[in-house]
């Protein structure tokens, strides 16, 4: 295993050829209001390919991610974000990506910090990055924080391995990872699921500090990680465990 | 029948009258007496030494996906085995510390149990369920994709 500190590594220049094998796929619920720009924000950016699984919304998400040039899927049934993450790493690997980064849909990830994930997977140094939002709390509530370093902490017990965001969504995978990685868990403990695969096929990592947005939508929403869903969390981690 | 005499630490035989906490502080006072083996007891011992071993083994060289919760799950599990098959009356004394050394209060433990164990049979069962539909659903999102790479 090896952690590999990425801040200081200089980042590839991106040929269009390299970006048509990145896909990014984004689990998405109930977010019409935001995807659209979330979407176009990561075009801007210089990648098209762009996989937004709508995970039974009952708005309009599944159309405004068509609108604004995505490749949406469709959940029938609102199954949670580990099993819509999974569905659209699925579906990357079908349609041929090389790398798949996984974003959240409410605009709080900054497209920018795209390529600074897949840097380390360009060259062929890591099989998966994590973005952190520890290593640049800047702008980040105490209680998030705090939320954060339990999370680590009980992922360390459950799992063994520790890492400085554990709850983080947004991260790359290259190929060979997106095939090893094997997740069963559908809700918020799909992230710690991950971390337990990268202990177990001995997967290479690195973590890039990456930058959150806190917006009023964002923190508003009532579908995102609280105190109880982080109970609920831990719950199902250990009852995975004992089963 | 008895196949083996070691000495080892033995407590102090209980005594009816104790009150809680001296039967508490009984547990810690010690003498030596000649204390003999029967050979399930040194089975148990073994075999709860060796998992123990294997499972340090593992933890300490990272292998087998052993962790520290597995570890100390083991460690308990398979210790408190070893401790109770070496001092048979250890339990007793369990009993009467926590309090389930009546009868009645032993049926209720074991009904506790018993609903426990059948709680988290339905749980897996609803689990097994969810995992089923999650698949259903998910089968039914990569058909296009599916479709759209076969013509490929």
């Amino acid at each position: 295993m090896e952690n590999t500190e990425t801040e200081k590594m200089p980042l590839p220049s991106h040929t269009p050829s390299q970006n048509d094998s990145v896909w990014i796929v984004i689990p998405a619920y109930n977010e019409a209001t935001a995807i659209g720009n979330v979407v176009r924000d990561i075009r801007n950016t210089g990648f098209s390919n762009i996989l937004v699984v709508d995970d039974g919304s009952r708005d309009t998400t599944f159309e405004a991610s068509q609108n604004a040039g995505a490749t949406a899927l469709r959940h029938r049934l609102n199954r949670g974000k580990g099993a819509a993450t999974k569905t659209g790493i699925e579906a990357a690997k079908l349609l041929g990506a090389k790398i798949i980064v996984t974003m959240d849909g409410d605009g709080q990830h900054n497209p920018e910090d795209i390529e600074k994930l897949l840097a380390p997977i360009q060259q062929k140094k890591t099989d998966v990055v994590l973005g952190t939002r520890l290593k640049n709390p800047e702008g980040m509530p105490w209680y998030k924080i705090t939320h954060n370093m339990i999370g680590n902490a009980i992922v360390w017990y459950l799992y063994g391995l520790w890492v400085s965001d554990s709850q983080s969504g947004f991260r790359a995978y290259s190929c060979r990872a997106a095939k090893m990685i094997d997740t069963t868990t559908d809700r918020y403990e799909y992230d710690s699921e991950v971390i337990r695969e990268i202990k177990k096929h001995r997967l290479k990592y690195s973590e890039v500090p990456i930058e959150v947005r806190y917006t009023d939508y964002s923190m508003g929403k009532t579908q995102k990680q609280s105190l109880v869903t982080g109970i609920k969390t831990v719950y199902r981690m250990i009852f995975h465990m004992l089963k | 029948m008895r196949y083996f005499s070691v000495h080892t630490v033995q407590k102090v035989p209980n005594q009816l009258n104790y009150s809680t906490n001296e039967r508490f502080y009984s547990l810690l006072t010690v003498n030596r007496t000649p204390m003999s083996l029967h050979f399930y007891q040194i089975i148990i011992v073994g075999l709860a030494g060796f998992m123990i071993w294997q499972g340090g083994v593992q933890y300490f060289r990272q292998e087998g996906g052993q962790t520290f919760f597995k570890f100390s799950i083991r460690l308990i599990v398979w210790g408190g085995l070893a401790a109770i098959a070496l001092f048979p009356t250890l339990s007793n004394d369990l009993a009467t510390l926590i309090g389930i050394e009546g009868n009645i209060n032993a049926v209720i433990m074991v009904g506790f149990i018993l609903v426990f164990l059948m709680i988290f049979k339905l749980l897996s069962a609803i689990e097994r369920v969810e995992r089923q539909i999650t698949s259903l659903t998910r089968r039914e999102a990569l058909d296009g994709i599916d479709k759209k790479t076969t013509q490929q």
